[in-house]
């Protein structure tokens, strides 16, 4: 037994004697003591508690109306959870009967059913969907805290910390702005500098050309709009079972005129792991994809990468 | 012009003009009707006779001057005051799906009752009353569909009555139908004049009918009224061709002396 | 070809129809109480409607499945009668609260709401669509009334305006959503008409709604009646009829928007519940409306069950169900009348 975990029991018996008390974006939960049975209505708050070493009792991994399943690295660690239904509307009836201690909600997508939520177990609400890098390393701290392993979770920052610093060496100095973005059979969504990814990867070493449009962090832009911005590398998120828009633009010359096009340096990732994870396993695969594509270097991408 | 009022009329207009937005259909019209009688209103497509007769129902509203009843201006009584002592018939009724001959005559009764739907000994009376004097007792209980052209309108008729009005108001209530049935309504507006005492006004297009069941007429030309008066001082050659651009033969109804006419041409 | 000699519709059978769909609607809630994603066995069922049974199954059937139920039937209730009110007074057998600007004020009142005010306190969504049900009559009523002359409220023009005004609320709505954040969407799933998340508090807030404006929904059936005549006999009769219709129009609205407070738009009921009523017991109110209730209240509850029950723990919502079984209804009555 090492000692690190003998603390961690000790920590975790201290704070079951004074209970516990978590801010949360609808005001402060009490504790009397950690939770042990949580049901998670966002894959965020499944991929950190996993990593914090505590398995939901239920989650919302249904793929019903918008929501596509839980992302495919959290896929086969999330096989055994029982599902509580979609996230816009987790059914009731099963998380009553998991008799959890714990949910942990989105603070916006079930926001209306905030009420419900904390009549069936003590629930905290977070900016998951809408939230940062900064936000999301709170919340893993925050729910390391709820679950009475704060000291894990802070270990964990710790790590992440660490990786990123190491990753921030691979970055080539100086190398082009890149413009990031999602695509979807019908959209192309540029992620600024203040969103999730946009934000991760300038953590890195790399610099978005992009920042945000008003107060929109995210935003569509045209085959013509990209044309205009004509960044030296591109980044893309898509998903593999779907048809992205760019497939039909490719079709188009002012696609080959531009000059990521031109340089070879156009990276494609699993947009379902990039931007629905968002929780510590996450970013580690996606500190390890940045290094491993070869955009941190602005090198020509690996096979891996290249997309279709 | 200023007339007093004429109590004594059932209805009467002073000055009325009646317009749609900026095209005045009747400008300025005086008249009043007889109390006790069956009059008609006839005149050429387009003169304003069922615009008049909307009015005189106040179906419409007024452009200026006013409809009197005995006396008070129509707009000023309260409208179901006016339902218990005037019905009108519009033309072309409808009635919503899978209504009873009976249920229809107990609309007549709206009038008479409050808010809530009570349905008091006298307002029974007066729809078996309605029932009878149409002759649709044996078809009270059928649906309206089910009846032929005649005997729905003998059913809006006895809705009418069952107001139990002094005034009935009759908008071409013999249109569409075949002239049995049109004989059959005209002779029952006429029966409830004469056994009733009611005062009866319709707009007909059918000269020969109007004649032969009115005792005045009331012709129209272009919103004015050209001539009123008993049958046979009203139907003149004269006026047929005025009003009506025909030439026609005026002989006396060897039934009832009243005039017959006869068109031949047309004066233009 | 043989003409009834009775009356097709009577007051003895539209006491019959109703008997028989209260009855149904008995059986189907007793029955909504015992199906949902969690298996519940009937006798437990029954004991903890009594008050006895384990402590999951009570909390199962009377905290999350009676106050859905009864959200169900009174919401399913009230847009059925709104949906008859406003096809009496319209005389279109088309008009239901979604034709009348009260669907689409309430779809963009959320959506704004949403958008603005991401930190609103729960609960406040309902409350934006109702106000956006009325803002949407409000301005469809406006569009639609003749200043001049005697001020009357014309029923064609009424659905005309009300179709021109819901497209283009609708327009602004998607121009709204085109520019919204991931996640407005599945906040947005109260729009497609949903009774989930439905608690006693719910319940409470639709329920004083309920008392007053169904008895109050009876009460103006007569003065439908004599509405459904036409404007000239509907005046012939004594009846005033600008402010009959404006009055059984507000309370028509007053019903769709106390009931999308409660379950969201949902689709389709409005029409369908008082077409089907009409069918079983003719046109006078004094028996449509009270068919058309139960008919409303008994098509949400089924809707409502089968999305709890098809495909656990994934909740349909009811809306979606209703809309499939009245979309296709509102096309064949297009062609009908086309």
């Amino acid at each position: 037994m090492n000692p690190r975990f003998l603390f961690l029991c000790g920590l975790t018996a201290l704070s079951s004697a004074f209970g516990l008390s978590v801010k949360h974006e609808r005001g402060s939960l009490e504790l009397k003591g950690p939770a042990k049975r949580v049901v998670a209505l966002e894959y965020s708050f499944v991929d950190t508690l996993l990593a914090l070493g505590v398995t939901p009792v239920g989650a919302a991994l249904g793929s019903q109306g918008g929501d596509r399943g839980a992302p495919p690295y959290l896929r086969a660690l999330s096989a055994k959870i029982p599902a509580t239904g979609s996230r816009a509307q987790p059914s009731l009836e099963i998380m009553l009967s998991l008799r959890p201690d714990l949910i942990l909600a989105d603070a916006f997508v079930q926001g209306e059913i905030y009420p419900q939520l904390a009549k069936l177990a003590p629930t905290a609400a977070f900016q998951s969907r809408r939230g940062s890098l900064d936000d999301l390393n709170a919340q893993t701290l925050a729910i390391g805290q709820l679950v009475g392993r704060e000291a894990a979770a802070r270990q964990l920052l710790a790590d992440q910390q660490a990786l990123m610093r190491k990753a921030k060496v691979f970055s080539k100095k100086a190398a082009p702005a890149f413009v990031a973005a999602v695509v979807t059979p019908k959209s192309f969504t540029v992620h600024s500098n203040q969103s999730f990814v946009g934000s991760f990867l300038e953590a890195l070493g790399r610099k978005n050309a992009l920042g945000p449009k008003g107060d929109q962090t995210q935003y569509e832009v045209s085959l013509e709009g990209l044309v205009a911005l004509n960044p030296q590398t591109l980044v893309l998120f898509a998903a593999p079972d779907e048809t992205p828009i760019t497939q039909e633009w490719k079709k188009n010359p002012l696609w080959q005129k531009l000059s990521a096009v031109q340089r070879g340096r156009v990276y494609v990732f699993d947009r379902d792991d990039w931007t629905r994870g968002r929780g510590p396993l996450a970013l580690k695969l996606m500190v390890a994809q940045a290094i491993e594509s070869r955009l941190l270097q602005d090198a020509a991408p690996s096979a891996a990468f290249r997309g279709q | 012009m200023n007339r007093p009022p004429d109590s004594s009329a059932p209805l009467s207009t002073h000055d009325l003009k009646l317009a749609y937005g900026t095209s005045v259909i009747v400008p300025q019209l005086n008249l009043s009707l007889k109390g006790g009688e069956v009059t008609s209103i006839i005149g050429p497509n387009g003169c304003g006779k069922s615009t008049l007769l909307r009015a005189l129902a106040r179906l419409r509203p007024v452009s200026g001057g006013d409809v009197q009843l005995y006396g008070q201006a129509l707009h000023s009584l309260p409208s179901k005051e006016v339902a218990r002592r005037l019905a009108i018939l519009p033309q072309g009724p409808t009635a919503p799906e899978g209504l009873s001959v009976e249920e229809l005559v107990w609309f007549g009764r709206h009038p008479h009752q409050g808010r809530f739907p009570v349905r008091r000994p006298q307002d029974r009376e007066a729809v078996d009353w309605a029932l009878a004097q149409t002759g649709m007792t044996i078809f009270a209980r059928r649906p309206l569909e089910a009846l032929s052209g005649g005997q729905r309108q003998r059913a809006w008729i006895a809705m009418s009555l069952a107001q139990q009005t002094e005034i009935l108001l009759l908008d071409e209530p013999t249109t569409y139908l075949d002239l049995s049935h049109q004989l059959e309504v005209l002779q029952l507006a006429q029966r409830l004049n004469r056994e009733q005492g009611k005062t009866v006004v319709m707009v007909l297009h059918d000269l020969n009918q109007a004649v032969r069941y009115s005792d005045e007429i009331i012709a129209m030309r272009g919103g004015e009224i050209y001539a009123q008066g008993r049958p046979d001082e009203v139907l003149t050659p004269d006026l047929l061709a005025e009003v009506f651009g025909l030439k026609a033969h005026i002989l006396a109804d060897p039934d009832t002396g009243r005039p017959h006419i006869i068109p031949y041409a047309l004066t233009r | 070809m043989t003409t009834p000699l009775g009356a097709r519709y009577t007051n003895a059978r539209a006491l019959g129809v109703a008997g028989v769909l209260a009855a149904l609607t008995v059986v189907l809630a007793v029955l909504a109480l015992g199906l949902g994603a969690v298996a519940t066995p009937a006798a437990q069922v029954w004991a903890a409607l009594w008050g006895g049974g384990d402590d999951l199954t009570r909390q199962l059937v009377l905290d999350l499945r009676l106050p859905r139920v009864g959200v169900s039937l009174l919401c399913g209730a009230m847009f059925a009668a709104s949906g008859a009110m406003m096809q009496g007074v319209i005389r279109n057998p088309l008009a239901s609260p979604d034709i009348i600007g009260v669907g689409a004020g309430a779809g963009l009142a959320a959506t704004v709401f949403l958008l603005a005010w991401p930190a609103a306190p729960p609960g406040g969504l309902p409350w934006a669509a109702l106000a956006g049900a009325w803002g949407g009559f409000g301005l469809v009523l406006l569009l639609s009334r003749e200043w001049r002359g005697a001020g009357g409220l014309h029923p064609v023009r009424l659905a005309l305006v009300g179709v021109a005004v819901a497209a283009a609320l609708g327009a602004v709505q998607q121009l709204v959503l085109v520019r919204a954040p991931d996640g407005l969407g599945s906040a947005l799933t109260f729009l497609t008409g949903t009774v989930y998340g439905a608690d006693a508090g719910r319940l409470l807030s639709v329920l004083p709604w309920a008392l007053v404006l169904l008895p109050a929904a009876l009460l103006l059936s007569r003065t439908l009646d004599v509405l459904n005549l036409g404007e000239d006999l509907a005046t012939g009769l004594g009846t005033r009829v600008g402010p009959a219709r404006l009055l059984s129009l507000g309370v028509g609205v007053a019903l769709a928007g106390a009931a999308v407070t409660g379950a969201g738009i949902l689709g389709f009921v409005g029409l369908l519940a008082p077409h089907l009523a009409r069918l079983l017991v003719g046109a006078k109110h004094g028996r449509m409306l009270p068919v058309s209730m139960l008919l409303g209240a008994l098509l949400v509850l089924a809707a409502d069950t089968l999305g709890r029950a098809l495909l656990p723990p994934l909740e349909v919502p009811a809306g979606i169900f209703t809309t499939l079984v009245g979309a296709p209804y509102f096309l064949y009555l297009l062609k009908r009348t086309a």
